[in-house]
């Protein structure tokens, strides 16, 4: 630095230069001098008195630019930008207030950049399916997303930081987990295990926890991840059901045929009046297997997209009689009356009409087993909008299993609804929403006795999709069922 | 290695406390699920491996009266910290008495499943998961510090002890239909009588918590107050 621009030379030098000032009065006071020399009186008089005020203004200035300096570091970290710090001159307080200036503005950048990252790594955390719980060493939150209170069935109101992760679930695999990944060295694979959490929803989740370790020896924390399986589980106790109930379904009839046949082949053949009876009962039961077939087949081509629906125009009420006429024999032994309210003047459907007669003979065929003697089954329809039928739904409890997912989001069509109700023993609502899924009974028992097969209500399901419908139902128990179709036109 | 500063260790030994009453209620909420699925799904190999696991919950109780001793012994705990270890006390005797439930519903259930069911359980597994949802808020209630959570718990406790009414006249009604029946139908009310216990133990650790938080007793009341 030129030595001109140090702050030392007005510091220094404006001092000295008064002293000199000073020291010239004195020496020509002290010395009794002839002539007297005035231009050394006034000489000194000037330089002592110049210098004072001199080192007075130097003083201000620069008390004023380190007030400045202080006025400039109290402020600059609570602002979102580094102030500017204007630099008076080129000395060393200007170099400091440069290099202040500097530091302060990277300070920022370096803030501006933190916080950058730390949002895009929260709107990481916000979105993520899988649930993250970050803990300390002593086990308490220090960070959770959104979807880990979801998953743990938690209030997302409430603040969960610095409580301890047992507040989330206390399931002893967690701890097992916890305790496993706490003697783990720095580095290691994550550990892992499947639990099943004991509040009321009871997801199935896979937790795997990690160390947070910055420096490879210190352990800061743990990065706990969970990922929700209930949905996987289900589909897999789906697919396990579906495989045992085939197989049993189709050994009780084969059991039965196996034994009668054997019986006949050791000698039972030559009783004729045994023998007939022992044909009648194969007769039937191969009857049940052909028609468990039959179902299996129509459901999985249903299901396959195979089966190609004949658009044709349907009226309802034709459908409905006809339906009837098949029904009547069973429902008069059952003597259950057969009522319908369907008008023939309703708008005719386009659809299948094979298939809509099944989809009614299966209803109708469930709606008489189920109820008593004495007992009515309704068959309605009425014409209505989609948006009406959607609109019920969320005042009602019933399970809706929509036939398009997108219908419920276009504009509303007309259709027609279509009730079956009957007055029998009516379903648990806890049932409701398993009626649809292949073999499932509500009681396993009677409902094989009545010659069910288990597929009636998924083959209704699955037509009623293929029509782009909705299916829906509802029930009271010992009061009856009503389930109820809506079809576009 | 200089010795730690005294309230560190005794903020640590409080924590740890916690976290054993924590372990010990997470385990003690399965033993009851596992042993209800034991009794509804005839599992006589899950109802063996509840009871023999009753044993890790005892080992727990005797962990936490340990700890309990030890806090009050050696730092003279005053305020809060005296009422969590006050509450830590009677919370885990009431644990360990809801995992011997556990245990009894298992013996129950594995006495049960020498016989042909009784009937389908409809009633039992309803006021288990009531029971067991009660035992679960008021362990939530006590982690959180949440008084409100606690109260409500002690205000679900009546419904419990109607159910058992219920499941007792149900009974009562079998075994005068069928004397066969008696010995099922005891065992049956033997477990509702455990189940409406575990209700109760965790009305306790409710209201113990309420304690512990606010310092407020609100025991013996009955009914217990709308608010604290």
């Amino acid at each position: 630095m030129p030595w001109r621009n140090s702050v030392f030379f007005p510091i220094v030098l404006l001092p000295l230069l008064a002293v000199a000032g000073m020291v010239g009065l004195l020496v020509f006071y002290s010395f009794p001098l002839t002539p007297r020399p005035h231009l050394l009186w006034y000489g000194s008089l000037l330089l002592g008195v110049g210098a004072i005020i001199g080192a007075i203004i130097v003083g201000k200035h620069l008390r004023f630019r380190l007030h400045e300096l202080a006025m400039f570091l109290a402020t600059t970290s609570e602002r979102e930008q580094a102030p500017s710090l204007p630099v008076w001159n080129e000395d060393e307080v200007g170099a400091l207030e440069r290099g202040l200036q500097q530091v302060m503005v990277r300070h920022h950048e370096r803030l501006r950049a933190l916080v950058a990252e730390r949002k895009k790594l929260e709107a990481v955390l916000q979105s993520m399916a899988e649930g993250v719980v970050v803990i300390d060493p002593a086990g308490h939150v220090i960070l959770c997303n959104p979807a880990a209170q979801e998953l743990f069935g938690l209030r997302p109101s409430q603040e969960w930081e610095g409580k301890p992760i047992q507040a989330f679930s206390r399931h002893p695999l967690l701890q097992e987990l916890l305790r496993e990944v706490a003697n783990r060295r720095p580095g290691d694979a994550p550990v892992s295990r499947e639990l099943q959490l004991e509040n009321t929803e009871g997801r199935y989740l896979a937790a795997s926890a990690m160390q947070i370790c910055e420096d490879g020896v210190t352990v800061s924390g743990y990065v706990l991840v969970f990922y929700d399986l209930t949905q996987i589980k289900r589909l897999e106790s789906v697919r396990v059901d579906f495989v045992a109930n085939v197989s049993h379904e189709l050994r009780t009839p084969l059991t039965a045929i196996k034994g009668y046949a054997e019986t006949l082949l050791n000698g039972a053949v030559k009783d004729p009046a045994t023998a007939q009876r022992f044909l009648e009962i194969i007769d039937r039961h191969s009857e049940r297997l052909s028609r468990l077939i039959d179902d299996l087949l129509t459901l999985s081509n249903l299901e396959l997209g195979r089966t190609e629906l004949r658009k044709e125009d349907v009226v309802l009420a034709d459908v409905v009689t006809e339906v009837f006429e098949i029904m009547k024999d069973k429902a008069d032994q059952g003597g259950i009356a057969l009522v319908h309210h369907c008008s023939p003047e309703l708008p005719s459907l386009i659809g299948d009409s094979d298939r809509l007669q099944q989809v009614f003979v299966n209803l109708v065929d469930n709606a008489i087993k189920y109820t008593p003697a004495g007992g009515t089954v309704t068959v309605t329809a009425k014409l209505v909008r989609s948006s009406e039928f959607g609109v019920r739904s969320s005042e009602e409890t019933g399970d809706w299993i929509p036939g398009t997912s997108s219908l419920s989001s276009q504009a509303p069509s007309e259709g027609l609804e279509i009730t079956v109700t009957d007055t029998g023993c009516g379903i648990p609502a806890e049932e409701l929403p398993r009626l649809t899924q292949r073999f499932y009974r509500v009681d396993k028992a009677r409902s094989r006795e009545l010659g069910g097969t288990g597929l009636g209500l998924a083959i209704v399901k699955h037509i009623v999709q293929a029509h782009h419908g909705l299916l829906r139902i509802e029930s009271q128990l010992r009061q009856g069922t009503t389930v109820r179709i809506f079809l576009p036109l | 290695m200089p010795p730690l500063h005294t309230d560190r260790v005794y903020e640590e030994e409080l924590q740890q406390l916690r976290a054993k009453i924590l372990e010990m209620g997470g385990l003690v909420e399965k033993q009851i699920g596992d042993a209800m699925t034991s009794l509804v799904e005839r599992n006589s190999t899950l109802a063996q491996a509840v009871i023999a696991r009753d044993h890790t919950v005892n080992y727990l109780d005797v962990a936490v009266d340990e700890s309990c001793t030890r806090l009050l012994a050696l730092h003279q705990p005053a305020g809060r910290d005296l009422r969590l270890i006050m509450t830590s006390l009677k919370v885990t005797t009431d644990l360990e008495r809801v995992g011997d439930m556990a245990q009894n519903i298992c013996e129950r259930a594995l006495e049960l499943n020498e016989e042909p069911p009784l009937k389908p359980y409809v009633d039992l597994p309803r006021m288990a998961d009531w029971a067991r949802s009660m035992l679960r808020e008021s362990l939530d209630a006590f982690v959180r510090e949440d008084t409100e959570l606690a109260l409500q718990v002690c205000q679900r406790d009546d419904a419990v002890d109607k159910l058992t009414a219920d499941i007792f006249h149900e009974m009562l009604a079998f075994m005068r239909q069928d004397p066969q029946a008696v010995s099922r139908a005891t065992r049956l009310l033997f477990i509702a009588k455990y189940l409406e216990r575990i209700a109760d133990h965790a009305t306790n650790i409710a209201e113990m918590v309420i304690y512990m938080v606010k310092g407020k007793n609100i025991r013996h009341i009955s009914p217990p107050p709308a608010s604290v």
